[in-house]
């Protein structure tokens, strides 16, 4: 047993007369257990609680930041959603004017065509018909000068000895006046 | 074999000097040794997409936040109290469940005491020795002050034991609320005296329920050593794990209570009150 043994025994001895030293009371130990827990406190503080706290701390600042962003897109897809709709509808009302504008156009166009049509055709029968009375006119003209010539020609062989010069005429233009 | 009682004071196993290293204090080396490999085995590990490690402290660390939270209100104080608070548990929790390893108790050194040769064992729970309670409970309730002071200021922390505002308030009212501020500086001398009493009722419950387990067990031992004390040892297991709650939670509330403003009755009557959080303990 060595020196420092007997001696601390005898500390022990002398300590255990008053009540701290009944209860193991030591201040070497109590100093010691205190710079134990002391070390314990700066490691669970310096690397664990420190690191793993800023962490912590990040990813819930990064996840409210991502569902603040995703709140956001919600809200962005939601907004463009209904900008799509009313630009949908404002096109759709837009290529509808359009539609019945044209329609209304060829609709117009057709009319004026048709219109435009029955009056050149109209025209054309007119211009037709005119022809026509002009070219009958001409052709009654004819015949009657034809048929003048023939009644003239037939009445001179019939009658040429028994009319003389004005009874000849005059059944000349009795005969123009009935063919008229 | 024969088994002895282990006596309310940590046997020295050795001295380094005048220095007697005690079997309780052997046990709280181990515990500092497997904080400081924690440590080290987590000072880097800060990925945000953690791994099993990381994903296994940081449970710990959110499990321990969250029961803070409920008792500051206040995710700032929650952070700066974790240290302590965290520390405080899991180095009561790990201190305790360790005396629970076998060989604690049971492997030794024959020793002289008191004039006859013993086994005394090598390692005994850390917060079996009175000395260890009372230094975290020392620690406790100092940081708590100087935490207060920190957060109140000197004057106003003051004021909540040595009521002086109070009584000069008084004078210059007068009357009823003079014999008020008599009463109130009264209590708050008592208030000093409470300080002492949560250093010696932290560190003598915790020193009195690990001590008893370690007694109970050793007497379980010794009348039965198998299955028997298996119901025990889970017991001890549950104390191990509530003594450590229990302490770290009342060291969470003298925190918090010691960083509220308390507002005067002038103040109150001013509408000027502050919430303060009720501890739920």
């Amino acid at each position: 047993m060595d020196l420092h043994f007997i001696l601390s025994a005898a500390e022990e001895v002398v300590a255990k007369q008053n009540v701290l030293g009944t209860l193991g009371i030591d201040w070497k130990l109590f100093l010691a257990q205190l710079i134990n827990f002391g070390i314990v406190l700066f490691a669970f503080w310096k690397w664990i609680v420190k690191p793993l706290g800023k962490t912590l701390t990040d990813r819930q600042n990064r996840i409210e930041s991502g569902l603040k962003n995703a709140q956001y897109m919600d809200d962005e897809k939601k907004r463009f959603e209904e900008w799509k709709q009313q630009e949908m509808k404002k096109v759709r009302t837009e290529a509808d004017h359009i539609l019945r504008l044209t329609n209304d156009t060829a609709n117009k166009i057709k009319q004026e065509t048709i219109v435009e049509a029955q009056k050149q055709a109209t025209g054309l029968v007119a211009q037709a018909k005119a022809m026509i009375e002009s070219e009958k006119v001409q052709m009654l003209a004819e015949i009657k000068q034809d048929v003048a010539t023939l009644v003239v020609a037939a009445s001179e062989k019939i009658l040429k000895s028994k009319l003389d010069q004005k009874k000849d005429h005059e059944l000349i233009t009795e005969s123009i006046k009935d063919a008229s | 074999m024969i088994f002895t009682l282990p006596p309310l004071v940590a046997e020295p196993i050795l001295h380094i000097g005048a220095f007697p290293v005690t079997n309780a204090y052997i046990n709280s080396c181990l515990a500092v040794v497997f904080f400081l490999i924690a440590g080290y085995v987590l000072r880097n590990k800060t990925a945000l997409r953690p791994g099993r490690i990381q994903n296994f402290a940081e449970s710990i660390l959110e499990f321990i936040l969250k029961y803070v939270d409920q008792v500051t209100r206040d995710r700032k104080k929650s952070m700066q109290f974790l240290p302590i608070v965290g520390g405080l548990f899991l180095f009561i929790l790990i201190s305790n469940w360790m005396g629970l390893i076998p060989g604690t108790g049971s492997i030794g050194r024959w020793l002289i005491v008191e004039g006859r040769q013993e086994l005394v064992p090598l390692f005994r729970p850390a917060n079996s020795d009175l000395n260890m309670t009372l230094a975290m409970a020392v620690f406790a309730v100092i940081t708590s002050h100087i935490l207060g002071v920190a957060a109140i200021g000197f004057y106003k922390y003051f004021n909540k034991f040595i009521k002086i505002n109070d009584l000069i308030h008084s004078v210059r009212k007068g009357g009823m609320s003079i014999f008020v501020a008599v009463v109130e500086f009264v209590v708050g001398l008592i208030e000093v005296s409470s300080e002492v009493a949560k250093m010696v009722s932290l560190s003598l419950r915790l020193f009195g329920n690990i001590f008893a387990g370690e007694v109970l067990l050793t007497v379980l031992a010794s009348l039965i050593a198998y299955v028997v004390p298996l119901p025990f040892m889970l017991l001890e297991i549950l104390v191990g794990l509530i003594q450590a709650v229990v302490f770290a939670m009342l060291t969470l509330v003298y925190l918090t209570i010691a960083t509220t403003p308390i507002t005067s009755h002038d103040d109150a009557a001013h509408g000027h009150q502050e919430s303060v959080p009720t501890p739920t303990v």
